[in-house]
Order: C-alpha cells, then sequence, then structure tokens
C-alpha cells in the first residue's frame, strides 16, 4: 500500500515537472513567433570572393537588409587556357557573400540580364518558406524579382539558382553563401576569408584548352572533372592567396555547392580552433578535417603561428592535385621554433649489418 | 545513317511515332513560306493529369522559318497600333522592340532577316491573326521538333545541340533565319537561335487555373516534383519548360521569337 502510495506521487510530480517544461517551451515557441518591428533599412555590402562582407555592428533592432543581385551568363577563365560559360550572381562565382543579423527582413531583388538564355532564381537555404524563395524569385531575361524572408536563424548558409535542371545551373556557378549572425555577433578575429567549393563538368578533361561545353552525362554520372574552389583552378593559389600574419585569428567561411561532392575540408598544417559544425550553433574543438555536405557551409577559426604557405584542400585528396580543389594560405612572420623547428638534420642513412 | 538518325530522334524528347511522315505530304494547297507537318501521335515531356499517355495530332502547316523583323515591320506598319510609341504597357513591357530605332523603322540593316525578338505574346498572336494564322500550341510545336534532324554531325544528338546553343550567351545580332539547325520536314531554326512562343505558353494566360499552373510550377523548380518528365536526363527540355513558366504575357525578351502555324480544315 505505501509503496502504491509512493509511486503515484512519483509519477504525479513527474508528469507535473513535465507540465512545466512542456508548457514552458511552448510558451517560448509563441514568443519566438511574434517578430519584432523592423526599424530602418539599407542596401547590403556584399563580399566579393575571396573577401568576406565587413562587420555588420552591433545588433539593436531588426532590419531591412537590401540584396541586389544581378545574373549574368558569361564567358571566363575556368583554368589556364580553358574557358567555360558560367551562370552567375553579379559576376563572378561564387556569388557575393551576403551577411546580416538575425531577425532582418532579407530583401533580395534578382535581376536577370537581357542578354541570359536562360531563366533563373534564388534558392536561400537561409530563408524558411517555400523552395527558399525559388518559387518567388523566377525570373524570365530582362526583369527583376522582388520578394523578402525574415532570417529566422543564425548560420552559415548556402544560396544557390534552383531553376530546372537544377543541377545544371549550380554546376555552371550559380551559389553562394550568406551569413546569419547571431545577435550577439561572431566573436573577432583578424582575417575573414570566403571561400565555396563547386564542381564543373566538361566535354573535354582536365586541362584541355579551348571552350568548353557542360557535358550532362559527366553530371549524371557524378563524374567531374573538375572540383574547385572560387570557381576556377588557381582561384586562391599564388597571387591569390590569403594572407595572414603570426599571430592573427582567422575565420574561413567555407561552402560546399556541389552539386555531387561531399567535401573532406581541411587546412594542411594547421588544427582548427573552432568548427562551427555545418554552419550551425553547435562548436567543435582541435578538429583536423571537417566534412561539409553539399548544399551546406561550415565556419573554420585558428589562429596563426609558424610563417609559411599553408595548403587548403578538399582531404579527398585526388580532388586537390588533380581537379582543382587547393587553394593557399601565406602566413608571414617571425619564425617559432619551439612549435616547429623545421628540418634540422638531414644525413645518409646507413643500414645496420645485420650480424 | 539510318540507325544515326533513329538514334538522335530516341535520345530527344518527344517520340513522333508516325514512321513514313513524307507519304501523306499534300501536293497542293501549301501556303508559302509553310511546310506540312503530317498527323501522327507525340507525348508530352511533361505528364500532368489526365495527360498521362500519348497525343494524336492532326496535320498542320509551320512557318519554315521564325518570322523577321522585316516581316513584322509589314505588320505594325498595317496595324500602327501595335507600334513601340502606342502599344499600352498593360500588353508589352518597356523592352518591346527594343533592336529597332523607330516606330516604323529597324534602323539597323544587319538584322532585318533576323527573327524579330522582344515581341509580347498579344503581338505575336495579334501578328499571326493578321495573318490568317495562329501560334503553335506547345504539342504542336514540341511535336514538330521531334522530327529528325538534317545534318548533324553523327556524334551529335539533339539535345547536345541544345545544350551547347544554351551554354553560349546571346549574341549581340542574331543570324538571319534559316542559317541554322533545319529538320527532315524543311523547318528551320526551331532551335539554335531563339526561343519560340508557343499560345498556351503558360496556363495563366489560358484558362487562369492557377492549380494547373502550380503543379507545372512545382516540377520545374528544385526538386519537388520533376518527377512527372518523361525523360529526367533531358536537360534541354527541362529548360524549355522551365523558360515558358517564367514569362508573362506582356513579357519581352532578347531571345524569344516566334512563328505561326496554320491548321487544316
Amino acid at each position: 500500500m505505501k509503496k502504491t502510495v509512493k509511486f503515484a506521487f512519483i509519477l504525479l510530480s513527474l508528469i507535473g515537472v513535465y507540465c512545466m517544461f512542456w508548457g514552458c517551451s511552448n510558451n517560448k515557441a509563441d514568443k519566438q513567433d511574434q517578430l519584432e518591428t523592423l526599424q530602418g533599412s539599407y542596401t547590403a555590402r556584399l563580399g566579393v570572393a575571396p573577401l568576406a562582407p565587413p562587420s555588420i555592428g552591433q545588433y539593436k533592432t531588426p532590419q531591412k537588409v537590401i540584396v541586389n543581385l544581378l545574373v549574368t551568363e558569361k564567358q571566363m577563365q575556368l583554368a589556364n587556357g580553358v574557358q567555360y560559360t558560367f551562370w552567375t550572381f553579379n559576376g563572378t562565382v561564387p556569388g557575393p557573400m551576403i551577411r546580416v543579423h538575425q531577425g532582418d527582413e532579407v530583401e533580395v531583388h534578382l535581376s536577370n540580364s537581357p542578354n541570359s538564355t536562360m531563366p533563373h532564381n534564388i534558392d536561400f537555404h537561409a530563408a524558411t518558406g517555400p523552395g527558399g524563395g525559388a518559387e518567388a524569385s523566377a525570373t524570365a531575361p530582362g526583369h527583376t524579382s522582388v520578394f523578402g524572408f525574415r532570417a529566422l536563424k543564425p548560420g552559415l548558409f548556402i544560396y544557390h539558382c534552383a531553376m530546372a535542371p537544377v543541377g545544371m545551373h549550380i554546376a555552371n556557378g550559380m551559389y553562394g553563401l550568406i551569413l546569419v549572425e547571431p545577435k550577439e555577433g561572431l566573436p573577432k578575429v583578424d582575417k575573414e576569408f570566403y571561400m565555396v567549393q563547386g564542381e564543373v563538368y566538361t566535354d573535354g578533361k582536365f586541362g584541355d584548352t579551348g571552350l568548353q561545353h557542360f557535358n550532362l552525362q559527366k553530371a549524371l554520372d557524378e563524374k567531374p572533372d573538375y572540383v574547385v574552389f572560387n570557381g576556377s583552378v588557381g582561384a586562391l593559389m599564388g597571387d591569390n592567396a590569403f594572407h595572414a600574419k603570426v599571430g592573427e585569428t582567422v575565420r574561413i567561411f567555407f561552402g560546399n555547392a556541389g552539386p555531387s561532392l561531399t567535401s573532406s575540408f581541411h587546412v594542411i598544417g594547421e588544427i582548427f580552433d573552432r568548427v562551427y559544425l555545418e554552419g550551425g550553433q553547435m562548436i567543435n574543438r582541435d578538429v583536423q578535417t571537417t566534412l561539409v555536405p553539399v548544399g551546406g557551409a561550415v565556419i573554420t577559426e585558428f589562429t596563426c603561428k609558424v610563417p609559411g604557405y599553408y595548403s587548403i584542400v578538399d582531404h579527398s585528396i585526388f580532388r586537390a592535385f588533380n581537379k582543382g580543389a587547393i587553394g593557399q594560405l601565406e602566413i608571414t612572420g617571425a619564425e617559432n621554433k619551439d612549435i616547429y623547428s623545421g628540418k634540422i638534420k638531414d644525413e645518409p642513412y646507413i643500414e645496420t649489418q645485420s650480424k | 545513317m539510318k540507325t544515326a538518325i533513329i538514334f538522335l530522334t530516341s535520345l530527344f524528347m518527344v517520340t513522333a511515332l508516325n514512321a513514313q511522315p513524307h507519304k501523306k505530304r499534300p501536293l497542293s494547297g501549301r501556303p508559302p513560306d509553310m511546310v506540312y507537318v503530317p498527323a501522327g501521335l507525340y507525348r508530352p515531356f511533361m505528364q500532368q493529369g489526365d495527360k498521362s499517355g500519348r497525343v494524336q495530332l492532326q496535320a498542320f502547316y509551320m512557318d519554315d522559318h521564325a518570322v523577321t523583323n522585316q516581316e513584322f515591320l509589314a505588320f505594325i506598319k498595317a496595324n500602327p497600333k501595335w507600334a513601340k510609341s502606342k502599344i499600352p504597357g498593360l500588353l508589352a513591357d518597356q523592352n518591346y522592340l527594343e533592336q529597332w530605332s523607330g516606330d516604323y523603322q529597324i534602323g539597323n540593316p544587319a538584322i532585318c532577316n533576323s527573327p524579330v525578338t522582344n515581341v509580347c505574346w498579344y503581338a505575336a498572336a495579334a501578328y499571326a491573326k493578321w495573318r490568317g494564322k495562329s501560334l503553335p500550341t506547345l504539342d504542336q510545336w514540341e511535336y514538330a521538333l521531334s522530327f529528325p534532324p538534317v545534318g548533324l554531325p553523327k556524334n551529335r544528338s539533339v539535345t547536345r545541340y541544345i545544350l551547347d546553343w544554351y551554354s553560349n550567351p546571346t549574341p549581340e545580332h542574331l543570324a538571319a533565319v534559316k542559317t541554322g539547325y533545319q529538320n527532315d520536314l524543311g523547318i528551320y531554326d526551331l532551335v539554335g537561335s531563339i526561343w519560340e512562343w508557343v499560345d498556351d505558353f503558360n496556363s495563366v494566360v489560358e484558362s487562369g487555373d492557377s492549380r494547373s499552373q502550380g503543379s507545372l510550377e512545382k516540377s520545374l523548380f528544385c526538386a519537388a516534383g520533376s518527377q512527372s518528365a518523361i525523360d529526367k536526363s533531358d536537360y534541354a527540355s527541362f529548360m524549355r519548360f522551365a523558360f515558358r513558366n517564367s514569362l508573362k504575357a506582356k513579357y519581352t525578351v532578347r531571345n524569344l521569337g516566334f512563328r505561326c502555324v496554320k491548321n487544316i480544315n
């Protein structure tokens, strides 16, 4: 008898506690749905790869942020001596990087050049709504569409064209990143870089010169000839490499547009201090390689400690060395032999005689 | 060669099932500059609603080339209310006949014989009516395209030809008509130069049934319902349907023109 009473008591209190929490979380959800009123508007300053957009300062009240995008179809260099007709947002691959605060309304003005052969549109992974805006933004050549969405969730998100055939529009270069900063903002760092991985499917093999056309069969087989960072082989190499100094903190906004291959993002010779997993709110520390799904992104941060050239790769390594998925970070500054000695000695190896 | 043609055709989106199209070609009564398109069965690319199977098409005549700037000028001269400065904004956007120098001047001899573009659906339909013709239905247009090409290299499918065309931006001046792609009926430039209006390009204009349009949209945007296409690897057709679906009747586009058909009673 006593036992039963005790059991019932525990059960009741458990239900009570559950109800409290359930009630709480429900109230919270209600509050979240009541959006704060927009106060003012401004036109976004966009980041052109490899530069991320400048900081947008402290969050005070939600704003309407106007984003102007112009779709153009144009021939650009895919590799040395190799041309390709890219479809672009604002004339670059990737398209510009956008930066807003959580709570802001993003008002997109998507224009399609009169010279385009195709209709185009845009799907924001940061948007909540059908198609991420794809239907609302379908735009014939020579026209402009306007639509808006509220940036409800913080994180780093891909945007891309979603007009049929979607895979071709993505492979041809129609993608970019939008950063929705949490209200408290991201911690300050010294350098921020912007890069997106994408695949190109060409009739010719890697390096075949001249104007290359899109190859449908290779696309369907998911076998790209090119896997590139920022639209072309060498876009982040040599003179175009990222630069930082010893002692500086670096943040890389990295997206994977695909359309087919998952990326194993890695900086050779660095360990990420912090990785915002999949561009979301969970932070992992001390990471060597982070997996970035197609249609996904990641924020990585690290501190520059030893000078030299560091390769940034998709660690599916044939892509890096044979298909273009490689970039460079040049760190300049004083050596730190305590952390990394460099080669101390080089001497002949003499096999010791067995017996 | 015959095998090659069969192969090429099978690669394309619609399948012309009439085995001997030319035998039914009538000897007389063909309007000038038009081509006889024999009756036949055709399989629409987008399987919608009850249109699940094949569609029987009656024979019709189709213009062997797209309407040129010169031909359209004659229409404007006879029907001044369609001139650039007179057409109401409700019927055409501001780029209407943008390539012309004036209401009744083309102003650029290089494009007289090129397809007229930057024309809205209303003006195209009015032109067709003035000529005693009409705009092709989507089915008629796609059916005409299903006839095999002439003179394509063996290893180049029609789909390939179309994709290559799309991968080049629209040139400053469009080529003269009858200088490009030709099919074995003698119809020129159905692909390779411009997009063309069809009568029922977008069900909004015809039926006002937003539901049917909605279902087409769903099949054209990201993932959603692309299951309704008969050949999911036919990117050329996806593009054509996406293009048509992005239009409204008043829109004018630099690479969008039209041609006419005449139905046979």
